[in-house]
């Protein structure tokens, strides 16, 4: 009895130091990565997005202090910077430089995983009252930071279309998208076009009617009026090499931002045209012999309805620029 | 035997089961954490994990880089491999054991040189970089390593000069890692995973359970084992209260026993004396004690054997109850002893005064140990007692002081004594004080039986019955004084009796001398002194010795010993004696 005992305990003594070295013997982990979505999350996060405004308003600020549009370049480009520049260059005589608030009330990025990247944002009303401004931050490749392209007034009465929770993402718009009543470039192209022609254009009821363009047709009428019969004025309308850049909203449309570059050129016919205080001073003279140039950089926002849909392309909002003079 | 070898097994078995379960959580135990690393190839500054690697094994990761500017950026996959794009690095897919990372090397997509103009062109300082080193070549001039610093793709990023370390939670999602070396100095990153790991004991509570089970298991058949063999080694038990009957009758015949005092008292003193010669003269002594009537000295001599003799001190036991069983088995193994010399008389005293027994009592607490001793004391020297008592009689009061006090002294002599077999001593220092050791050893005759009847009796009960014993002993005396002996009672008492003391006295007497020099307590004055109180100053004085030597014993001593003692006593052949008696004998007889 006590020798069959003994020889119980020994045996489960015997199982337990091998049940013992079998514990030590875990097989490795392996890694089990969640499969790839087949729809990519959000491009970049709320805290990614916190974090570029803030890089964004510092390299804004660095900007604006030393009022040099060099120091702008590890986070503002394309129009964003010629504007800012112009704006500096007109210094305190000219306007005041556009306050540009960091903080948004509405973000909208992409879902996806390719570049390049975009982001619209919608800033809070700045503290001087003007009109929030929508941001377009453009990241054209893996390596490079999310660098402010455009920002835009929003009209008055606007309201931007819904978009996607910035957590899930919105649908990326190509360039060239055709599930729209107009793919982006078409938009900026047949923007252009209204502008250029006005009534004639086949897109004159294409979009709503808007404040950029009836400044654009104001200036230009005020201009014309100043020539009348002393010489001639051209205008045209050219899309910049960037852009534009679109984003999809939830009713399918998306938001298209464009930029384009407006010159206007007076040309005298053996007489003077005596020109405004800001004009001339970028000029240098007040009374011009021969010829003035005028340029201005805009940017329009548009909402454009997806395709099949009859609503009219509307104007979110637009800034338009001179930014550079010359006359003689 | 085998059993027992087998429950020792057992318990071997069981401690075993114990220090494996421990060890299972200490020695054993898995470390917290899971850490393994990897280096790549060198000309590789960039590594970037698979997705599904970060959280490979636990949810909470720490990744270090250790290299020169150091750099870990954590980003969704996508975001990481674009980062990296063409660029040459390496990809950690794995685990290759539990400290190494497995690792796959991406060699750079070679473009040319054009594209890697075009990149720049594009605007983008980065990647043109990034591309120039593959372009270049990666032996000749290496292009500046790509720095993934300040991406607006990471999630989160650390960096250091040398070292750099993230942790990180895992989120749903595809997530991964790039480490990168940077600077002019890059080098191929020394990348390590830790993660912490939940370490489980399983087998601590099963080990320490089943262990402490067949511990427990194995102890208590041994325990059982030792109790049966000791129950047949002690031989058919008889039953407790006979004895008491015994010890009353011999306390009866104690009394009377007088003449016999003097006979067993000579004897006592021989026996004391003669722990060297003893056995010789206490055999002559031996048939004087026969007349405590009930019993014989046989019979006595069983019961002490089998150490059943106690009960019939009960009425005393109540007194001494505190004390432990094992001291009244060594009391009863004293007893014996005590008995002895003094033994043979010593029945009658016990009797006589359960009081004494306890006044003892109430001594004090502390008393316990003493009054046993004192109470033992008595019995042991009951051959001394016997003195005090006739002297004390009246004492009995008194002697619980000096029983205090022998026992607060002596204990280590006394013990020594004791054990090493001096009882004799104890017994001759009461003699020795007394001249009247012819006295005390009549009458320890009378007490002793008694007392050794008690502690026989008891092998709990003993002390108690001791107590007694020794008070009865004292009171005893009492009488006994009252009989005949009260006027001796003094130290006179010798006188009385002054043949025994003579014969006895003076080899005690030198003994006692040599052992009082020996202990604080000189001679009978010592003894007197604490005896005075008593008035019968005389009484005192023999108690103490005696008291002495029954305290003393803390040990158990078989009750083989006393038996010993008593064959002694009674004359007979040494022979039965055991070795330890032999050894006494020789250290008395060194004493002397």
């Amino acid at each position: 009895m006590t020798r069959t005992t003994a020889r119980r305990v020994r045996a489960a003594l015997a199982a337990g130091a091998l049940a013992m070295v079998a514990a030590c013997s875990t097989p490795l982990p392996e890694p089990s990565p969640e499969p790839a979505p087949a729809v990519p999350p959000a491009a970049v996060s709320t805290e990614q997005v916190e974090r570029i405004l803030a890089d964004l308003d510092a390299v804004l600020a660095a900007g604006d202090e030393a009022e040099d549009a060099t120091a702008l370049e590890p986070r503002i480009i394309g129009p964003a910077q010629t504007i800012r520049e112009a704006q500096y260059l007109v210094g305190d005589e000219g306007e005041a430089l556009t306050t540009i608030p960091t903080t948004a009330q509405t973000v909208a990025v992409e879902a996806t995983d390719a570049w390049p990247r975009t982001m619209f944002l919608v800033t809070d009303p700045p503290e001087d009252l003007q009109a929030p401004l929508l941001l377009t931050l453009v990241q054209p490749t893996p390596r490079d930071q999310f660098r402010l392209w455009s920002w835009a007034r929003l009209f008055p009465g606007v309201e931007m279309p819904a978009t996607t929770q910035p957590q899930a993402g919105s649908t990326p718009v190509a360039v060239d998208d055709e599930s729209l009543r107009l793919s982006p470039a078409a938009t900026l192209a047949a923007y252009l076009d209204r502008l250029s022609r006005g009534t004639r254009s086949e897109h004159w009821e294409t979009f709503g009617e808007d404040p950029l363009s009836t400044g654009i047709f104001q200036t230009r009428d005020a201009y014309r009026s100043l020539v009348e019969d002393k010489g001639s004025l051209t205008e045209t309308h050219e899309a910049l090499d960037s852009g534009p850049y679109a984003i999809g909203t939830a009713d399918g449309g998306a938001i298209v931002v464009g930029s384009f570059r407006t010159v206007t050129t007076i040309t005298l016919d053996d007489s003077t045209l005596t020109i405004g205080d800001e004009t001339a001073e970028l000029v240098g003279t007040d009374t011009l012999e021969s010829n003035l140039t005028l340029s201005w950089v805009s940017v329009v926002a548009f909402h454009v309805p997806p395709a099949g849909s009859e609503e009219p392309v509307e104007v979110l909002g637009g800034e338009h620029v001179r930014v550079a003079v010359t006359g003689e | 035997m085998l059993q027992r070898v087998l429950a020792a097994l057992l318990c071997l078995l069981g401690l075993a089961a114990i220090g494996l379960g421990v060890a299972s959580a200490t020695l054993w135990r898995a470390s917290d954490t899971l850490a393994a690393s990897a280096t790549p190839a060198s000309g590789t500054t960039m590594v970037v994990t698979a997705p599904g690697v970060l959280d490979l094994a636990a949810d909470e990761v720490t990744v270090r880089a250790d290299a020169p500017g150091a750099v870990v950026a954590l980003g969704r996959t996508s975001d990481v491999e674009a980062w990296v794009g063409d660029d040459a690095h390496a990809v950690i897919t794995g685990l290759a054991d539990l400290e190494t990372l497995a690792t796959d090397a991406v060699a750079a997509v070679e473009e040319a040189p054009a594209d890697g103009e075009e990149a720049p062109a594009e605007g983008e300082e980065a990647p043109a970089e990034g591309e120039e080193a593959p372009a270049e070549g990666e032996a000749a001039a290496p292009a500046p390593a790509p720095d993934p610093r300040g991406s607006d793709l990471w999630i989160a990023e650390t960096s250091g000069e040398d070292a750099a370390q993230l942790t990180w939670q895992a989120q749903p999602g595809r997530w991964s890692v790039l480490v990168a070396s940077t600077g002019e100095s890059a080098t191929a990153p020394t990348v390590t995973l830790t993660w912490p790991q939940e370490v489980t004991t399983p087998w601590l509570l099963p080990g320490v359970g089943a262990g402490a089970v067949l511990l427990l298991a194995g102890l208590t058949w041994l325990a059982l084992l030792v109790l049966r063999s000791r129950r047949e080694q002690r031989g058919p038990a008889v039953p407790a209260r006979v004895p008491a009957t015994v010890g009353a009758e011999a306390a009866s015949a104690a009394t009377p026993s007088g003449p016999h005092a003097s006979a067993s008292g000579a004897v006592p003193l021989t026996a004391t004396t003669s722990l060297g010669t003893i056995s010789g003269p206490g055999a002559g002594a031996g048939p004087g004690p026969a007349p405590g009537q009930p019993l014989t000295r046989r019979q006595l001599r069983e019961l002490e054997r089998t150490g059943q003799i106690g009960p019939a001190t009960t009425g005393s036991l109540p007194v001494v109850p505190p004390a432990a069983q094992a001291p009244a088995e060594d009391a009863a193994s004293a007893a014996p002893r005590a008995t002895g010399g003094p033994a043979a008389g010593a029945h009658a005293p016990t009797p006589p005064s359960p009081p004494a027994g306890s006044q003892r009592a109430t001594t004090g607490t502390a008393s316990a140990d003493a009054p046993e001793r004192a109470s033992a004391g008595p019995a042991l020297g009951a051959g001394v007692v016997p003195a005090a008592g006739r002297h004390a009689p009246p004492t009995d009061g008194a002697r619980p002081p000096v029983a205090a006090e022998g026992a607060g002294e002596r204990p280590t002599s006394w013990v020594e004594a004791v054990r090493a077999g001096r009882f004799p001593t104890a017994a001759r220092a009461g003699t020795e004080r007394s001249d009247r050791p012819a006295q005390a050893g009549r009458p320890a005759p009378s007490d002793s039986p008694a007392q050794s009847d008690s502690p026989v009796q008891s092998d709990s009960p003993a002390q108690s019955d001791r107590p007694s014993a020794g008070s009865h002993a004292g009171s005893a005396p009492v009488t006994r004084s009252a009989t005949g002996a009260s006027p001796s009672a003094t130290r006179p008492p010798a006188a009385g009796r002054p043949p025994t003391e003579d014969d006895v006295a003076p080899a005690f007497r030198s003994r006692l001398a040599a052992r009082f020099a020996r202990r604080p307590r000189p001679d009978g004055d010592g003894a007197r002194a604490d005896a005075p109180p008593a008035g019968s100053g005389p009484a005192p004085t023999p108690v103490t010795p005696a008291e002495p030597v029954w305290t003393p014993r803390p040990g158990q001593q078989g009750a083989g010993a006393s038996a010993d003692a008593w064959r002694r006593a009674w004359g007979f052949a040494p022979g039965e004696t055991e070795q330890r008696d032999e050894k006494d004998d020789t250290d008395e007889g060194g004493a002397r």
